[in-house]
C-alpha cells in the first residue's frame, strides 16, 4: 500500500481510529504530571497512554490500544511490554 | 546538488545576540534587504546585483546599531553564517555550471538546439512547455536547480526567444524545472537535508512526494501551452529570427554528449563537482576535434602588445596580442565562472543576515507563536508547516538554507500531531524548492538573470531589452506556485497525508 510512486493517492481523515489490541508505534505528544498519564495525539484524535514518563515526550514509543470510542475520537492505551 | 556533507552542519537554536526593542529586531537585516530588493528592482527598475550587495551590507550595519553590550558577538555571527557549507556550496555549483554552459554556448550548442527545434517543428507555441520538461529532467538528474538555471538559459533560452518565444515565459519555464528537479532529484541536497532532519530514507521521500510533483508538473505544463497561445506575438523581429534559422547547426548536438556525462555521472552518485568537471572536459575536446570553437574561446591570455610578454610570448597558443586597454584573462572558462563573482558576495551577505535572525531570536519566537496559538488541529498544524516553511525561505532567498532554519521547527510541530516522516520531509522540501525560484530576491532567479545579461555581450542579435528583469518573471513560474498551492490544498484536505501509524519513516525506524 505505501511503497512506489502511486502509494497514497488518498485524502487521509483528521481522526484516525483505532482498535482495542491494537499495537502501534507513536510519537508522546504530551504529559500530564498531575495523573501521570501520557497522551498521544495521532491527527486529531487523542490516546491518554499510561505506564510511560514525562521524559519520553517527543520521543517513538510502543503502546497497546485498550479502550477506542470512535465518535468522540479518543481512547485509552498502555505502554507495551 | 551532491552535497550531502552540508546536512551536517547542525540548526541553530541557540539564541545569543540580544537586540534593544527585543528579539523582533534581530530581523532588520533581512527585512531592510527584502524592501531595498523591491524598491531597487521592483520600483527602480535596476536589477545591478551590486545594487543588492549594498543593501545587505547597509542592513548589517543598521541591525548592528540595536545589539545590546558588545557588538563582537554579532560580528562573530555574520562570519558564522558566511561559514556555512550551504552558501558555498551554491557558489560552487555556480562557478562549474557556469564554465560548462560558457564552454557549450561557444562550441554551438545553442545553434544544434535551434537545428532540432526547426527540424523538429517547435515553435513558439511549443518551445516554452518544452524547456520546462527538459530543464526538470535536467536538474531531477544532476540535482542542482541552480546549475540547471544556468545551463538552460545560457542554452535553451536563446534558441526559444531566437524562435519567437516568449522571453519572460522562457525564464518562468527554466526555473519551473529547475524547482522541480530541487523538489525531487534524490542527488539534490535539498532533497537531503528534508530526508535526513525530518528522520526518513531518501528513497522513501523520493517516492512519496512524486505524486504533489508530478500534479504541480501536468497543470504547469498545460499553463505553458496556454500562456504561449496567449503571448502569441513574437518580441523578436523576423530579420534576426531569419539569421538565426539561418546559422542553426546540427554539429553543435554533439553536446548533448557532454551534457549527457554530466547526467550519468550524476546520477552514478559523483559529486556535482566531478559530474560537471567530467562534462566540461568532454566539452573542450568535442569544441576542439570537431572543430566546433577554438581553444581561444574557452581559454586566452590577452596580451598588451608592445611589451616584453607580447614579443616573448605572442604567437603562443591560448596568447593573443591585443591592444593595452583590452590586455586580460577571457574565453569561455573565465567568462562562465567570474559572471558569478558578484552573487556570490550576496549570498554570502544574505547567509550571514539570515544567521543574525536566528541568533537573535525572531525566527524562534515566531514559531513558538504559531506553535501555541495558531496550529490547534492538524489540518491548521500542516498550514502552519506550508506556509512557514514558504515564507522563511522568501526571506532566506537560499533553499538549502531556508531549509536548515526551519528543519527543526517543522519535526516538532509534525510530531506533535504524529505526523509521519515522509509527510514532513516533503512540506519541508516542496516549499523551500519552490519560494527559492520565484521571488526577484531569490537566489535562482538572480543566477538566472546573471547568466542572461551575459548573453547580451555572447550574441549580436540578443539585446538588452530581451532580458528579463528579476522583478517580471515571479507570476510565470508556474511549477512553483502550482506545488505550493498542492500542498496547502494537501494540507487542508489531507490528501497524501500519513501519521506514524500508518507507517514510520525508515530512519525513524532504525533509531
Amino acid at each position: 500500500m505505501s511503497k512506489g510512486l502511486f502509494a497514497n493517492w488518498r485524502f487521509r481523515t483528521a481522526y484516525p481510529s483505532f482498535e482495542p489490541g491494537q499495537e502501534l508505534e507513536v510519537y508522546l505528544t504530551g504529559f500530564d504530571e498531575a495523573s501521570g498519564k501520557g497522551e498521544a495525539r495521532i491527527g486529531d484524535t487523542i490516546l491518554e497512554v499510561e505506564g510511560v514518563g514525562g521524559g519520553q515526550v517527543d520521543s517513538l514509543v510502543v503502546i497497546r490500544v485498550e479502550s477506542f470510542d470512535k465518535p468522540s475520537h479518543r481512547g485509552a492505551a498502555r505502554a507495551a511490554d | 546538488m551532491n552535497q550531502p556533507e552540508s546536512t551536517e552542519q547542525a540548526p541553530a537554536t541557540r539564541t545569543t545576540i540580544e537586540f534593544r526593542g527585543g528579539k523582533a529586531l534581530s530581523a532588520l537585516p533581512i527585512l531592510f534587504f527584502i524592501v531595498w530588493a523591491i524598491f531597487q528592482s521592483g520600483l527602480l527598475g535596476i536589477s545591478a546585483t551590486g545594487g543588492l550587495i549594498v543593501g545587505m551590507l547597509v542592513g548589517l550595519i543598521l541591525g548592528m546599531l540595536f545589539v545590546k553590550g558588545d557588538w563582537k558577538g554579532y560580528a562573530d555571527t555574520v562570519f558564522e553564517g558566511m561559514a556555512q557549507p550551504v552558501a558555498v556550496t551554491a557558489i560552487v555549483a555556480w562557478l562549474w555550471a557556469g564554465m560548462f554552459a560558457g564552454t557549450l554556448q561557444v562550441g554551438a550548442f545553442v545553434d544544434g538546439l535551434g537545428w532540432l527545434a526547426v527540424a523538429a517543428g517547435i515553435g513558439p507555441l511549443l518551445f516554452p512547455a518544452i524547456t520546462f520538461l527538459l530543464a526538470a529532467l535536467l536538474a531531477t538528474g544532476i540535482g542542482t536547480g541552480y546549475g540547471t538555471v544556468i545551463a538552460f538559459v545560457a542554452l535553451f533560452f536563446p534558441a526559444g526567444v531566437a524562435l519567437g518565444a516568449d522571453p519572460i515565459l522562457m525564464f518562468g519555464a527554466i526555473l519551473s524545472g529547475a524547482v522541480f528537479g530541487d523538489n525531487l532529484a534524490p542527488v539534490s541536497d535539498t532533497t537531503i537535508v528534508s530526508a535526513v532532519t525530518q528522520d526518513s530514507d531518501v528513497g522513501g521521500v523520493v517516492a512519496s512526494r512524486f505524486k504533489y510533483a508530478i500534479i504541480a508538473a501536468v497543470l504547469s505544463l498545460i499553463a505553458y501551452l496556454v500562456a504561449s497561445a496567449m503571448f502569441s506575438g513574437s518580441t523578436i523581429a523576423p530579420e534576426v529570427a531569419e539569421a538565426f534559422r539561418e546559422r542553426t547547426n546540427p554539429a553543435g548536438l554533439l553536446h548533448l554528449v557532454s551534457m549527457g556525462v554530466v547526467i550519468f555521472t550524476a546520477i552514478a552518485g559523483r559529486h556535482i563537482i566531478e559530474a560537471i568537471s567530467w562534462g566540461l572536459i568532454a566539452a573542450i575536446l568535442i569544441n576542439l576535434i570537431f572543430g566546433l570553437a577554438p581553444g581561444t574561446d574557452m581559454l586566452v591570455f590577452n596580451v598588451a602588445e608592445g611589451g616584453w610578454a607580447a614579443e616573448t610570448f605572442g604567437g603562443w597558443p591560448l596568447v593573443e596580442v591585443v591592444a593595452a586597454g583590452n590586455a586580460g584573462v577571457g574565453g569561455s572558462l573565465h567568462d562562465g565562472a567570474l559572471g558569478f563573482a558578484e552573487l556570490a558576495v550576496l549570498i554570502l551577505l544574505v547567509i550571514a543576515g539570515a544567521q543574525i535572525m536566528m541568533r537573535g531570536g525572531a525566527f524562534h519566537a515566531l514559531e513558538d507563536w504559531l506553535l501555541r496559538t495558531v496550529a490547534k488541529t492538524v489540518r491548521s498544524a500542516e498550514v502552519v508547516m506550508v506556509t512557514v516553511t514558504a515564507s522563511i525561505n522568501a526571506a532566506i532567498t537560499i533553499n538549502t538554507a531556508a531549509q536548515i532554519a526551519v528543519a527543526p521547527y517543522i519535526a516538532t510541530i509534525g510530531k506533535r500531531f504524529n505526523i509521519n516522516g515522509y509527510r514532513r520531509a516533503n512540506i519541508l522540501d516542496a516549499n523551500t524548492s519552490a519560494l527559492g525560484y520565484i521571488f526577484p530576491w531569490a537566489g535562482g532567479v538572480l543566477v538566472g538573470y546573471t547568466q542572461m545579461v551575459a548573453l547580451v555581450e555572447q550574441y549580436d542579435w540578443f539585446t538588452s531589452d530581451m532580458v528579463v528583469a528579476p522583478i517580471q518573471a515571479w507570476p510565470w513560474v508556474f511549477h512553483g506556485w502550482l506545488l505550493v498551492i498542492v500542498f496547502l490544498v494537501s494540507a487542508w484536505t489531507g490528501f497524501g497525508r500519513e501519521y506514524t501509524t500508518d507507517r514510520l519513516s525508515n530512519r525513524s525506524n532504525e533509531s
